[in-house]
């Protein structure tokens, strides 16, 4: 099982992105995001452009948004935690944060 | 900053493409994702570039470049949608077993345009109230 990125968040936690979950689910239901969009996933998680955010039924997930340049949207990521390591299970892209997700981890002010 | 800004607002969205193909008998294409439990229903190839616009925290519409609705994701669909919505869970326990869940497909040939249908019928009210 090979990993097309391997990163730290914010937080200093490791997320990986399984190569079979960017071909088959993420790709697979949305092929444009093959052109461009893996770069700014991994940009999503290392540096996201609001911080991190929680998700209201799922404690341990993480959604992590990155504002596209020259597009009136953002990539959202999300993030499946087991301890310390993270799993990239969706990315897509969106135009708002899902209503109940809570800030859990502020914006960088560097 | 509390939260993300909306950057389209939902009375922008045109929905009568999607509301259209719930009468209509052309294929729509379903892709379930087992890992995020996510179901997407759309009316126009996949390969069609959408954004996810959030009704509710488990229902959104994916819209095209023209903010036309063009199909609907359903988050915790398997864990919470279904069984809220008994008429669906019917039609989905009928359309799909364990071998093909996951993949895209064009949906004439079987029972699945009744899973999109009624997914779309559900989400009417949703799309109004919004």
């Amino acid at each position: 099982m090979g990993y097309l990125i391997e990163c730290q968040d914010p937080r200093g936690l490791n997320v990986v992105l399984v190569a079979e979950v960017w071909r088959d689910k993420i790709v697979g239901s949305r092929p444009r995001m093959a052109n461009g969009w893996l770069d700014r996933l991994e940009r999503a998680i290392r540096r996201p452009s609001y911080g991190i955010y929680g998700s209201a039924h799922h404690p341990k997930r993480a959604c992590y948004y990155l504002r596209i340049e020259g597009e009136n949207r953002y990539l959202k990521v999300v993030v499946d935690f087991r301890g310390s390591r993270g799993k990239v299970i969706s990315a897509f892209p969106c135009d708002s944060m899902s209503p109940g997700e809570k800030l859990i981890w502020p914006e960088s002010k560097d | 900053m509390a939260g993300i800004e909306r950057l389209v607002e939902t009375a922008k969205l045109d929905f009568g493409p999607l509301e259209r193909s719930a009468t209509s008998d052309e294929p729509v294409f379903l892709h379930y994702d087992d890992g995020f439990d996510a179901l997407i229903v759309m009316s126009v190839p996949p390969t069609t570039d959408t954004t996810v616009h959030y009704l509710t925290d488990q229902v959104a519409v994916l819209y095209d470049q023209r903010l036309k609705v063009v199909g609907i994701q359903v988050e915790d669909f398997v864990a919470r949608f279904l069984p809220e919505h008994k008429d669906l869970k019917r039609v989905w326990d009928r359309s799909y077993n364990s071998k093909d869940v996951g993949e895209l497909v064009s949906t004439a040939d079987r029972v699945k345009p009744q899973v999109a249908k009624e997914l779309i019928r559900l989400a009417e009210p949703m799309m109004e109230a919004a």
